[in-house]
């Protein structure tokens, strides 16, 4: 009679588990007929992947880890339904009444995860509920709770029901664990918390100190109007991983080896002498980021702690993969990072990622004890402008640009996550004695006309591109936020200033090291900011590298495969996962580079592409083509800059335009 | 007795037919709602790959464009993008 009522119940089991899975697959399908492009492309668009990538083991193993982690899912959650069925299972009833009873149960979960899918993530693809009866918060909370009841009195049936309680008691406490514990504050320490908090692709010109309306970005413009705003500050390499680490060794990306995005690691020294330090001097350091396609930052560095989701080449794959009611509704829980570490805080993954969760596992990584130094990134101002709740119907604000609408909207995001962080730290005594920087990595190329309004010469150049770190003429692209703020006591004390100059990313570290007496041991390139405009040196030049100018990512709608067509042969998935540049296309890609130098109110930039020399005058707003046979003596003084810089770069200067200008130089005496 | 019998079996067949009911009702509302979803991407749906509106190019990206206080319609008629070789005039244009 047990061994009967045991295969019953192994049966029901199976069976909720094969319908379960079918549904699964079900909506798999429902939702490739809705998207033009399959789980595989539009990820893949931004990551270089193609299909010949799959050969990687550590790939393999990531994906098929979540695969696996999907079938165990289906598993546990048709156990649950197989328990809950004992308390409406009636034996006295015949086969197809309990058969019918088993399948509205099976619906009513079904029913229930969808919905809560639909509430919680309306921009998932598979919540189909979304703005329905089925998604009211008032129908998913009496139907939980009904299912709850019912599966607490199966529980009731097992024999071991005593055992069953206590483990579903353990595992409902180790869940509620993590949502309750509260780390408690900051104690007061002498030295000071160094916080750099990065907004990726934040344009200076869409902010109040550069003419923007206040209400773009409310809390920014807030933070920024009690802060030093250098004005015109560059990123040396328009990319997020190059940019940081310039941001953190205080060197161009030349010197430091950090070329491209996916560089091979073996290429770069992942030493940092400021974390050593850091790590020396008792700091906690902690490198945080929501997206971590393009930035290859992990513990390796010597960062006490990371946070943000994993970093290999499967995000691409399970991220545009994985949009599914049943993973989508367990994706905020701590815990979910060790299951789907793809996924949880993934910026990239926009329909599940909540801001403040974020936020909030950043600030709990902080050292209550220690001072720390916090690097943190936040992403959802990065293509492609996803969020969980989709945007406000601002028609009136609409203007045929699809890219630049969404940027302004998620700005406003943004905002709001940044509020929120800094109001956190404020509470958690984070802000008692803290130096912030507060910067972009880059800009974003929209190819707006208002912006950088130059007269361009017929045989010139196009001076805007879209995207980032394509093309040096683009000013959108390489002009980013450089800010510093001093708080105690939980407010801003320093003075309010707009500083002029000619600034970079990489004057952070030596202010730092300045500020900090640590005397780190490097060569900087850059220079300890200064606190007034008096200090501004006017003959201060600043050099600024382009990424790859690929065709294919030069359009507001990118298409995945020209883009892998364009570049997919140079990438490659090492056996760690992680998706890099294969070492011996390196140097023919670093020769494909723009390159360029500022100083006050130019900048000349040797393009390879067309192989033309351009000068621009920002106060004049003039862009030209210099000539071979053209005597500009800025141009010439720039360009002798430019040569002295990258002399001994890979493929720089193939026409030899630095060696006929020495000639040229020699000639005149 | 035959009454009585009469009777359970027309509470069982009862019970099964309310069973039956509420099955389909269910079922039928996920077939509803999938349908509705599927029919208003076949409504916005046009022959440019990049998408016409804002609504349809951020569903060619992978996810739905719709809030809980708005739906897909309500970013369709007035948000159409502009295409630069068709509209020179503007100055804005997306691609």
């Amino acid at each position: 009679m047990k061994s009967n009522s045991n295969n019953s119940s192994l049966r029901i089991l199976l069976r909720t588990f094969g319908v379960l899975l079918l549904f699964t697959v079900m909506l798999v399908n429902y939702r490739s007929s809705i998207l033009p492009y399959s789980a595989f492309s539009i990820a893949n668009a931004m990551t270089h992947l193609d299909f010949e990538h799959f050969n990687s083991i550590g790939l393999i193993k990531d994906i098929m880890y979540f695969f696996i982690i999907l079938l165990l899912l289906h598993v546990v959650w048709a156990m649950l339904i197989t328990t809950s069925f004992n308390s409406v299972k009636d034996s006295n009833s015949s086969d197809l009444k309990n058969e019918l009873t088993w399948l509205l149960l099976v619906l009513s979960h079904l029913t229930f995860v969808v919905g809560l899918n639909s509430y919680l993530y309306p921009t998932s693809i598979t919540a189909y509920f979304r703005n329905s009866f089925y998604s009211n918060p008032m129908f998913l909370l009496i139907l939980g709770v009904v299912l709850l009841v019912l599966f607490i009195i199966g529980v009731t049936h097992y024999r071991a029901k005593n055992f069953i309680f206590t483990t579903v008691l353990a595992s409902t406490l180790l869940l509620v664990y993590p949502l309750a514990v509260n780390k408690g504050t900051q104690t007061s320490l002498s030295k000071p918390n160094i916080l750099i908090v990065g907004v990726d692709g934040l344009r200076p010109d869409h902010l109040s100190y550069a003419g923007a309306p206040v209400t773009d970005a409310p809390f920014i413009n807030n933070l920024l109007s009690n802060s030093y705003v250098y004005r015109n500050s560059y990123s040396p390499q328009g990319r997020t991983y190059v940019a940081w680490m310039s941001i953190l060794t205080g060197q161009y990306p030349k010197t430091n080896g950090a070329r491209f995005n996916l560089a091979p690691p073996e290429l770069i020294n992942k030493n940092l002498p400021i974390i050593e330090s850091l790590n020396y001097n008792d700091y906690h350091t902690v490198y945080a980021m929501d997206e971590r396609r393009f930035n290859q930052i992990d513990r390796t560095y010597g960062f006490s702690s990371t946070i943000g989701p994993k970093i290999g080449a499967a995000d691409a794959f399970i991220s545009s993969f994985a949009d599914l009611p049943i993973i989508n509704t367990l994706l905020n829980h701590p815990y979910s990072g060790f299951i789907f570490p793809y996924l949880h805080n993934n910026r990239a993954y926009g329909k599940t990622y909540q801001p403040k969760l974020f936020n909030n596992e950043v600030i709990s990584s902080l050292s209550t004890t220690k001072p720390n130094f916090l690097a943190v990134h936040f992403c959802q101002l990065h293509w492609p402008y996803t969020s969980n709740d989709f945007i406000d119907n601002e028609s009136s604000s609409w203007d045929g640009n699809y890219s630049h609408f969404m940027y302004k909207a998620m700005l406003k995001k943004v905002d709001q996550q940044l509020a929120h962080f800094f109001a956190e730290l404020k509470e958690k005594n984070y802000l008692e004695n803290s130096i912030v920087y507060l910067i972009s990595d880059h800009g974003e190329g929209f190819k707006l006309s208002d912006s950088f309004n130059l007269e361009v010469d017929d045989n010139a150049p196009a001076p805007q591109s879209w995207g980032h770190g394509t093309n040096i003429l683009d000013q959108a692209q390489a002009n980013v936020l450089l800010a510093r703020m001093q708080f105690a006591n939980g407010e801003v004390s320093s003075d309010p200033k707009i500083i002029e100059g000619l600034f970079s990313l990489i004057d952070i570290l030596p202010t730092i090291n300045k500020q900090l007496k640590l005397n780190l041991v490097s060569q900087f390139d850059g220079y300890p900011l200064p606190t007034d405009s008096t200090d501004f040196n006017a003959e201060r030049h600043l050099f600024v590298e382009s990424s790859l100018p690929l065709k294919a990512m030069n359009a507001s709608f990118i298409d995945e495969k020209k883009v892998v067509s364009e570049v997919g042969s140079s990438y490659t998935v090492r056996s760690s996962g992680k998706a890099v540049m294969k070492p011996q296309e390196y140097l023919s890609l670093v020769s494909r580079k723009q390159r360029s130098v500022y100083q006050a109110n130019h900048q000349l930039a040797l393009l390879p592409e067309s192989d033309s020399l351009v000068l621009v005058d920002f106060a004049n707003k003039d862009l030209k083509v210099i000539n071979d046979d053209e005597n500009n003596l800025r141009a010439n003084k720039l360009l002798t800059m430019l040569c002295q810089f990258y002399k001994d770069d890979y493929g720089f200067d193939e026409t030899n335009r630095c060696l006929r200008l020495n000639e040229k130089g020699g000639n005149n005496g | 007795m035959a009454q009585n019998r009469y009777k359970i079996i027309s509470i069982s067949q009862l019970k099964i037919m309310v069973l039956l009911v509420l099955i389909i009702t269910t079922s039928a509302i996920h077939f509803e709602a999938l349908l509705y979803t599927y029919q208003s991407v076949e409504n916005i749906r046009s022959e440019n790959p990049s998408g016409s509106t804002l609504a349809e190019r951020y569903l060619i990206l992978g996810d739905w464009p719709a809030s809980r206080t708005n739906n897909l319609n309500n970013f369709t008629l007035n948000y159409q993008i502009l295409k630069s070789s068709k509209e020179p005039t503007i100055s804005k244009a997306d691609e």
